[in-house]
């Protein structure tokens, strides 16, 4: 590089040898040079700040007067710009401003020049131009240094911004897999082909299939239960076709890992884009069968709220004329025994008491089953309600040849419960299970009780004939398969159990029966 | 009037119903007046002879049962008292700070069982 730069500036052998004559006219005056260089650069703030002490300044001086004495004698070869080189980077490491060196130099320039114009012509214009290309090529390869320094900085700087951008997209792409993953919602991406792409942790946790099973499986064939795919497969092709629509929302079941179905809200978006082939389908998902379940519950608890209140009034009017018709029956019984008229008008009258009697107990589970009062929490012993229980039924039980065994246990438990309505719970599940176990001219029924770690579980077990069917409605109101009953004892039951932040599950089967109320350890008031 | 015998004071608007209640308890050997509002209820307690033992609906015209058996027991603290309602329900937390208590039957009620409620007071 030097060369080139020699070649440019024009600086041949004629010219290194009018320095070489130059050098020992020079010599006597460098000091004075350098002098005055330094009582220049000390004019200024900024360059004065460079320099530290007094032993520095002299050491800075003698450097100087080398380099001064260098730049007659050379030789101008590749050690020569080394060297050059070498004090550009001392200027450089001491933080000079770079431009202080053309004025630093032009002040070294002004004082040789006027030393070479004593010189005789024509050494005179020889040395002239000799020192004009000497200082250019020096100032030139300092400048150099500067320039390396400005690239090595740059390079710097831009190692720094890659390194940030990189942490910065790594940080982002973090975030949007947390974001995805971490997302209530089911996401599910999907290439042309309707293969699975992408498969976020909810997925997982709803369909109960694992990532590495699903991904590249055609999605409407893994999730989608039969009956419903070919119009779910309609529905994405109607997104990929028309480019009109860009997404659409609609609830479809899902089939789980177990067999067992979701019913799951899709907003399914096409969103193809340029740099991935891999996905251009996005299905999010919210499963909404337990809120569709909650939200049915709502409405129906409404209805009867409100079928409860115009009934409720109505019932209670039922009773005076129940009051009357029974008092007059009762009357006539009375009447009928004295007299000689034969066992049938009797029998008769005795059905329409009975009738009466049926109505009345009609209008009274109907009051708690569609007006209940809100239960009244309190501390309640588990051993004494199901005692109590059981104590109610043992003459029923042992009119129909029913044995009750209580199995609760060995230690009693505190819960907070309504006792009122958790006995009256109990008594209809009891009732059922000793009219059940009677039906076949005698039995077995069973009160358990369990504390479990947040609730107690109560169980009622009968070796009876069995529900008539799984399916059986048997929790919904005036489903009964008694021809005395009023088809509300299992839905207060239910009502109850609800009422408290329970549930009531039945598992039957011809020879054993079993309810289940789980009950929590302390309900919500 | 046999003065040997219980006096009951039955009161309900259901003319019929407790016309036919009060012929019952008379061949049950029982005295029985009957009253079919609340104010005249009222009315006749204030005058004596109280009766042995009070029967009264809960819900009647001007005046409520619950105020009927107030003022009764405000003329005698230990009447035994009776009450008939259609509305049980309501009526049970209401009257449960009575002493003595009140025997409460829920409509219909079973002639049998209020029978043999009012057995002790027979003289």
């Amino acid at each position: 590089m030097f060369d080139e730069l020699k070649r440019y500036v024009r600086f041949t052998p004629a010219d290194a040898d009018a320095l070489a004559g130059f050098g020992p006219l020079a010599e006597p005056h460098l000091a004075h040079v350098v002098d005055l260089f330094y009582e220049r650069i000390r004019e200024h703030e900024d360059a004065h700040a460079v320099i530290q002490d007094e032993a520095q300044l002299a050491r800075l001086k003698a450097t100087l007067v080398g380099w001064l004495r260098t730049l007659c004698s050379g030789p101008h070869d590749e050690s020569y710009f080394e060297n050059r080189a070498k004090i550009g980077r001392v200027h450089v490491r001491i933080g000079l401003p770079q431009r202080y060196m053309p004025i630093a130099m032009s002040v070294l320039r002004v004082e040789l020049q006027s030393l070479a114009a004593t010189l005789p012509d024509p050494q005179r214009n020889a040395v002239r131009s000799a020192l004009a290309r000497i200082l250019d090529l020096d100032l030139a390869i300092m400048l150099e240094t500067y320039r390396d320094d400005f690239v090595a900085r740059l390079q710097r700087v831009e190692r720094l911004e890659r390194d940030r951008i990189e942490r910065a997209l790594a940080r982002s792409e973090h975030r949007y897999v947390s974001a995805i993953e971490l997302a209530k919602v089911l996401i599910i991406g999907l290439d042309a082909d309707g293969r699975i792409g992408l498969f976020n942790r909810e997925a997982e946790r709803v369909t109960g299939l694992a990532r590495d099973e699903v991904l590249g499986q055609p999605f409407v064939e893994t999730i989608v239960p039969e009956e419903t795919r070919r119009d779910f497969a309609a529905r994405v092709r109607h997104l990929t076709d028309d480019p009109g629509t860009t997404d659409q929302v609609w609830e479809a079941p899902l089939i789980t890992r177990a067999g067992k179905r979701r019913t799951v809200r899709w907003q399914v978006t096409y969103a193809p884009h340029a740099g991935d082939e891999d996905i251009v389908t996005f299905a999010v998902g919210q499963d909404v069968t337990d809120s569709n379940a909650l939200l049915e519950r709502t409405l129906r608890n409404e209805k009867l709220a409100a079928v409860g209140t115009l009934a409720a009034g109505l019932a209670h009017e039922i009773r005076n004329p129940l009051n009357g018709a029974l008092l007059h029956v009762t009357f006539l019984e009375r009447a009928l025994q004295r007299s000689s008229v034969g066992k049938e008008a009797h029998s008769a009258l005795m059905i329409i008491g009975d009738e009466i009697r049926r109505l009345s107990a009609l209008v009274k589970d109907f009051l708690v089953f569609a007006r209940p009062s809100p239960p009244q929490i309190k501390a309640t012993q588990l051993f004494e309600l199901c005692e109590r229980v059981a104590g109610v039924l043992s003459k029923d039980a042992a009119t129909a040849r029913v044995t009750i065994a209580t199995d609760l246990g060995t230690s009693d438990h505190t819960f907070h419960v309504d006792p009122q309505k958790i006995e009256q719970a109990l008594l209809n599940l009891l009732q059922n299970a000793v009219q059940a176990a009677g039906s076949n001219g005698g039995g077995n029924v069973t009160l358990r009780a369990r504390r479990l770690p947040r609730e107690i579980h109560i169980e009622i077990e009968d070796d009876g004939p069995g529900l008539p069917s799984p399916e059986a409605p048997i929790f919904d109101a005036f489903f009964t398969t008694k021809p005395q009953g009023t088809g509300l004892g299992l839905a207060i039951v239910q009502r109850i159990a609800s009422d408290h932040g329970g549930t009531v599950e039945v598992d039957s089967r011809p020879g054993k029966t079993l309810f289940r109320l789980a009950l929590p350890l302390r309900a919500p008031a | 009037m046999d003065p040997a015998h219980c006096r009951i004071f039955l009161v309900d608007n259901d003319v019929r119903a407790t016309k036919v209640l009060a012929q019952m308890l008379r061949e049950d050997g029982f005295d029985v007046e009957i009253t079919f509002d609340g104010a005249t209820a009222i009315a006749r307690l204030g005058r004596d002879p109280l009766p042995d033992v009070l029967i009264t609906n809960y819900q009647l015209p001007h005046v409520d049962g619950l105020s009927i058996v107030r003022f009764a027991r405000s003329r005698s603290d230990r009447l035994p008292v009776l009450m008939i309602t259609g509305y049980r329900e309501v009526l049970e937390p209401a009257a449960k700070d009575f002493d003595p208590p009140i025997r409460i039957f829920g409509k219909p009620i079973a002639y049998a069982e209020l029978l043999h409620e009012l057995e002790p007071y027979k003289r």
